[in-house]
């Protein structure tokens, strides 16, 4: 059991994070940040799903891992090297889509998504809209020009919400960036990625994913998209509102819908 | 009178713990049903007690998150319970089932399942009547007869609770109500 006398402003909320279930999809720069704060927090269970293993480029970004683990999968290392704080941190070495992964996103009150490439945070935002499960997702980008100079860093802290907009809605994944994303895995381009802007999203995500859970600060809904701009150094809330509903992802049309075929009518 | 008593009653149901007959199932329930808020407040608005009927019914629309297995259920709407399905009788709420079965039927083509719900006022975790036992056993039970594909039920509301109970394959079981947070009630969409 932690001790919470410093977050006692939320309240009855500490039980409720005490009792929660939180999937954290991505063991790498980003969702290591989210898996330790949520030990710190003393969340109930923390299912880390993650199928690779530690290279020794993740090092740099990846919290609460060392030289000596590589190789190791990096979920069964944060599982290891966090125990203790106060959360029950089950290593998942799986891919999310995985019926291991399936069956823990569909049981958690809450997922964080810290994955790269579209299609997976794609699979992820479906799979928690069929859950009914809302789902925080990050990500960071660092575009480099042909120099191999910095041209742009921006990232995302996206709240998906049954009967909110999605990721769809905001454009972050259009089936052209899916279609990119596939050359791309293919072609194997390396992605610049730094640690301190893996923690600004990742401490974002989780900022929201407490206020999710606890509701310690009802008046104030949270906006569903934040914007991480790093040359400016801003989060900030998109200027384009998005407003409901989704139609890509129903509330009425969540679960397994395989519909019959409709009632014959007598002519 | 009785009506005017149940008035009274509700007007004062922040004050006494919710009505109930059976101790609480201990341990955790191995099913989970995603309630979204909005739901949950829907139904709150829908079982308010009115002088032409005590206790309200409404009918949540459920179905499997997935394929594969049967110990998450998700709530993904709300229908009115009609006011010809009522009819007379000495239960707080008495309905004909035949309406209720024409309901089920229809819903199963969209692979959903029906939950029967209803409120008891009061505060706290709320329990089923001897009466509402009877009727998830004799009526909602039986809609799951031959039905792989949707799950049923029944759950009871109080003003700050919900306890309800759906169909296995071993008959009625527990499940523990998960209120999801949902874009209209957390999410700010008009910045």
């Amino acid at each position: 059991m932690i001790d919470a006398s410093r977050m006692s402003f939320l309240g009855p909320g500490l039980d409720r994070l005490a009792a929660a279930t939180i999937s954290v999809v991505g063991a790498g720069g980003g969702g290591s940040h989210v898996v330790q704060q949520l030990a710190h927090l003393g969340v109930g269970t923390v299912a880390i799903i993650d199928a690779d293993g530690l290279e020794s480029s993740n090092v740099n970004r990846v919290v609460a891992t060392h030289y000596r683990d590589l190789g190791r999968p990096k979920a069964e290392i944060l599982a290891a090297n966090l125990a203790g704080l106060g959360a029950t941190l089950v290593p998942v070495i799986a891919r999310a889509t995985s019926a291991e992964g399936r069956r823990w996103i569909e049981r958690s009150d809450l997922v964080i998504g810290a994955v790269d490439g579209m299609r997976s945070r794609d699979a992820i935002e479906r799979l928690c809209r069929a859950a009914i499960v809302p789902y925080l997702d990050i990500g960071l980008s660092i575009v480099l020009d042909e120099a191999g100079h910095v041209a742009g860093i921006g990232g995302q802290v996206f709240t998906s919400l049954p009967g909110g907009p999605c990721m769809r809605c905001a454009e972050i994944i259009t089936d052209e960036r899916l279609a990119a994303d596939r050359e791309e895995y293919v072609a194997g381009a390396p992605e610049q990625q730094v640690v301190s802007m893996n923690g600004i999203l990742a401490s974002q995500a989780v900022t929201g994913a407490i206020a999710l859970l606890t509701d310690f600060a009802p008046a104030f809904p949270m906006p569903p998209w934040l914007q991480y701009d790093g040359l400016l150094h801003e989060l900030k809330t998109p200027s384009v509102p998005l407003l409901g509903p989704c139609p890509h992802h129903s509330l009425a049309l969540a679960g397994w819908l395989v519909p019959l075929p409709p009632k014959r009518v007598k002519s | 009178m009785k009506t005017v008593l149940r008035a009274i009653r509700d007007r004062l149901a922040g004050f006494w713990p919710a009505r109930g007959t059976q101790p609480q199932p201990t341990g955790p329930a191995e099913i989970r049903l995603h309630l979204p808020r909005c739901l949950r407040e829907s139904l709150a608005a829908q079982t308010v007690p009115r002088v032409a009927c005590p206790e309200p019914l409404a009918l949540l629309r459920l179905r499997y998150a997935g394929e594969e297995r049967r110990d998450v259920i998700v709530a993904v709407g709300v229908l009115p319970f009609a006011e010809e399905a009522y009819v007379e009788g000495d239960a707080g709420a008495n309905f004909d089932t035949r309406w209720l079965i024409a309901r089920a039927n229809d819903e199963l083509f969209t692979n959903c399942g029906l939950m029967l719900v209803h409120s008891h006022g009061g505060r706290g975790t709320p329990d089923f009547s001897w009466t509402d036992r009877r009727t998830n056993h004799d009526v909602m039970a039986p809609l799951a007869i031959g039905v792989a594909t949707a799950p049923y039920g029944a759950m009871v509301l109080s003003t700050d609770g919900q306890y309800a109970v759906v169909t296995t394959s071993a008959g009625l079981a527990p499940a523990t109500v998960i209120i999801v947070p949902d874009a209209t009630t957390r999410l700010d969409l008009s910045a």
